[in-house]
């Protein structure tokens, strides 16, 4: 099988994560893996396998100690910490279990929120972030507080946050581990609607059935993948 | 390749967001002002009301004291045939900076010459009388202070001219029973009559001159063969007295400074700095503790708030923010937080020193310096105290943010 690295998003070779505790920790061991765009991958693995250690590499907020890390194509060890904000700020959105919106702003302020660090002009950003937020169906709430509607709403909101900068990469850990089932059963409904819109998706999870919505499937256990 | 452009947030953007933090947590953060408020009024108000009471300090300090020097020959058995001050020392004096008025004045040798009033010769009545004649340059009257009850005062070319005109305190005047000068009243000194040009009706300085007669210099060198003058009088400008004092002697006798003896008020104006300076002191101290209390409290709100929102700086880390941004947002928040207060503070510690001012009926001065430079200092004070904490802030990693805040 032949592939081009031009619809690669990210290739990761040999990646380690060794965290210098005492005693040290080999969170990530030889971790390789080829993400195409538009693929949506689950990952799954006991806890403490290195699930998110594994996501926060990928998503530049972690770096890893061995390895090389390619965000298209380019080798993020070369990258100025500046350079990697500004990765995580246009090319990667984050879903996380706990959904970190500002419960002070209302939901659509908290949507805008996702392209703030993209320094680019206010102009146009409500409707954008009106448009994310149609996207998960919860425009209706655009002026609510996150404090006023149900887990799997907030949930949704932070989607839309995170699809506000149009990320070439959506990092999703653990995002239907605070819903109940119904809830999640949206969520994933979701992520099914903006697959197909070609959105590229990695999510983690510990549950067997979420992790079968996905199209390609990861293992993890002791910091390698299966 | 677009994946090396950094991470940035508009100038615009930034302030949304300091506000929004600002307005979240509304009750604290008005608090938090409300220390910066009570340094700064304090500060305000006490540096206003040491200046406003200051100001009255001198007003009480006599100001007509404060302001007064007199220049005589040093030693007392100068005759006047060996002249110490010259004619034109009230012009010298006066290219003098801080001088406000100057004149000389000097006692007339009338040889127990007597003065009476020229027409009115009541058997009855006394109506001679040994009252002092004095010689003046026109400059003295402004110099003493002197307030005309009627008519006028001799003026340079009465002097020149040798006039035989005179000026007579108010107690003369009832002495000499002369009430006014539009029936040109005159008197006689010994024999020679002199028109009654003015009456005296207050003196400031030199209350003898109200019981005197008082001709011009030029008349006085004339027909009484005056010498040189005996004294000069000094008005100062407030506070210039000590100066003037100092610089007067040399402007008067560069040849021979040593020999005039200089009246000069006994420092009121050092006295005046040392009260003030000590309640200036003492205030600023006061206002520096409060100012210092509201500092620590906006670094402590502000590390509590850094710890709160440990989840939403992870957030903003993941959306692409650096440690500068997150650091600016705190920063700009204690700041504004300061600046607020400054503005605050200022405001009220005016309407202190108003208020206690009108309460004590004394004129409120403050510096505007003093109110303007108040939110920048706020300002300051803010940035300072939430150095720490945004620094906190700032250094704490990414991941380790995301996984211990909610
Ligand atoms: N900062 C750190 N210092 C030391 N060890 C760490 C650190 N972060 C993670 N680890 C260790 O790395 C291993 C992997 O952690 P990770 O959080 O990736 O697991 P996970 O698969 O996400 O687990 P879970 O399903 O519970 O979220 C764990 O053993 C953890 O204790
Ligand atoms: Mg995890």
């Amino acid at each position: 099988m032949t592939e081009t690295t031009s619809n690669m998003v990210i290739k990761l070779s040999n990646i380690g994560r060794r965290f210098p505790s005492d005693p040290p920790v080999n969170a990530l061991l030889n971790i390789n893996l080829k993400v195409h765009f538009g693929d949506w991958i689950s990952v799954t693995g006991p806890s403490g396998s290195g699930k998110s250690t594994l996501l926060n590499v990928i998503g530049c907020l972690d770096k890893q100690t061995s390895g090389d890390y390619f965000f298209n194509n380019t080798d993020t060890m070369t990258l100025t910490d500046s350079q990697r904000a500004g990765l995580r700020s246009r090319r990667i959105g984050f879903v996380f279990q706990s959904f970190y919106l500002l419960s002070h702003r209302s939901v659509i302020e908290n949507v805008m929120l996702g392209e703030i660090y993209q320094h680019t002009s206010s102009r146009g950003r409500l409707e954008r972030a009106k448009e994310a937020l149609n996207r998960v169906d919860m425009l209706k709430r655009a002026d609510f507080l996150p404090t006023h509607i149900s887990g799997g709403e907030q949930q949704r909101v932070a989607i839309a946050r995170a699809l506000m900068g149009k990320p070439d990469l959506l990092l999703c850990d653990e995002p239907t581990g605070n819903l109940d089932s119904k809830s999640t059963t949206m969520i994933l409904d979701l992520f099914e609607k903006i697959h197909a819109s070609g959105q590229t998706i990695i999510m983690i999870t510990h549950e067997q059935p979420v992790a079968k919505r996905a199209r390609r499937r990861i293992e993890m256990i002791d910091g390698e993948i299966m | 390749m677009t994946e090396l452009e950094k991470s940035g947030i508009t100038c615009r953007d930034l302030m949304k967001e300091v506000l929004a933090g600002l307005f979240s947590r509304p009750g604290r953060t008005v608090l938090t002002i409300m220390g910066v408020v009570m340094g700064i009024a304090a500060l305000v108000a006490t540096l206003g009301l040491s200046q406003t009471a200051g100001n009255r300090i001198i007003g009480r300090f006599d100001e007509l004291a404060a302001t007064e020097i007199v220049i005589t020959a040093k030693s007392q058995n100068t005759h006047s045939n060996i002249p110490v001050l010259p004619w034109d020392s009230p012009e010298r004096l006066l290219r003098l900076n801080g001088v406000v008025a100057a004149g000389t004045l000097s006692m007339v040798a009338v040889d127990n010459a007597l003065v009476r009033a020229s027409l009115v010769s009541d058997p009855l009545k006394q109506t001679r009388f040994q009252l002092s004649v004095q010689a003046a340059s026109p400059g003295l009257f402004s110099a003493v202070r002197s307030e005309l009850h009627s008519g006028r005062y001799p003026d340079r070319g009465n002097s020149d001219r040798a006039d035989r005109v005179a000026v007579i305190g108010s107690n003369a005047a009832i002495k000499l029973g002369i009430t006014g000068v539009e029936q040109l009243p005159a008197i006689m000194i010994g024999d020679n009559l002199y028109l009654v040009i003015g009456i005296l009706g207050n003196v400031g300085r030199q209350p003898d001159l109200l019981s005197s007669v008082i001709i011009p210099e030029g008349t006085a060198r004339k027909y009484f063969n005056l010498g040189s003058p005996q004294s000069v009088l000094i008005e100062t400008k407030i506070g210039a007295a000590s100066l003037i004092a100092h610089q007067s002697p040399l402007a008067l006798r560069p040849d021979n400074p040593s020999i005039l003896k200089i009246a000069a008020p006994s420092e009121p104006q050092r006295v005046r700095n040392a009260v003030q300076s000590d309640l200036n002191i003492l205030f600023l101290l006061l206002g520096a503790v409060s100012l210092l209390v509201g500092s620590i409290g906006i670094a402590n709100v502000t590390l509590v708030s850094v710890v709160e929102r440990t989840g939403e700086i992870g957030l903003r880390r993941a959306n692409g923010a650096t440690r500068l941004h997150i650091a600016l947002q705190f920063l700009l928040e204690s700041g504004a937080i300061g600046i607020i207060g400054g503005i605050l503070g200022a405001s009220l510690g005016v309407l202190i020193i108003v208020g206690v001012s009108f309460h004590q009926n004394w004129t409120a001065v403050l510096d505007p310096v003093v109110s303007l430079t108040s939110p920048l200092v706020g300002g300051i004070v803010g940035i300072v105290s939430g150095l720490y904490p945004s620094i906190r802030a700032a250094k704490l990693e990414p991941v380790d943010a995301l996984r211990s805040g909610t």
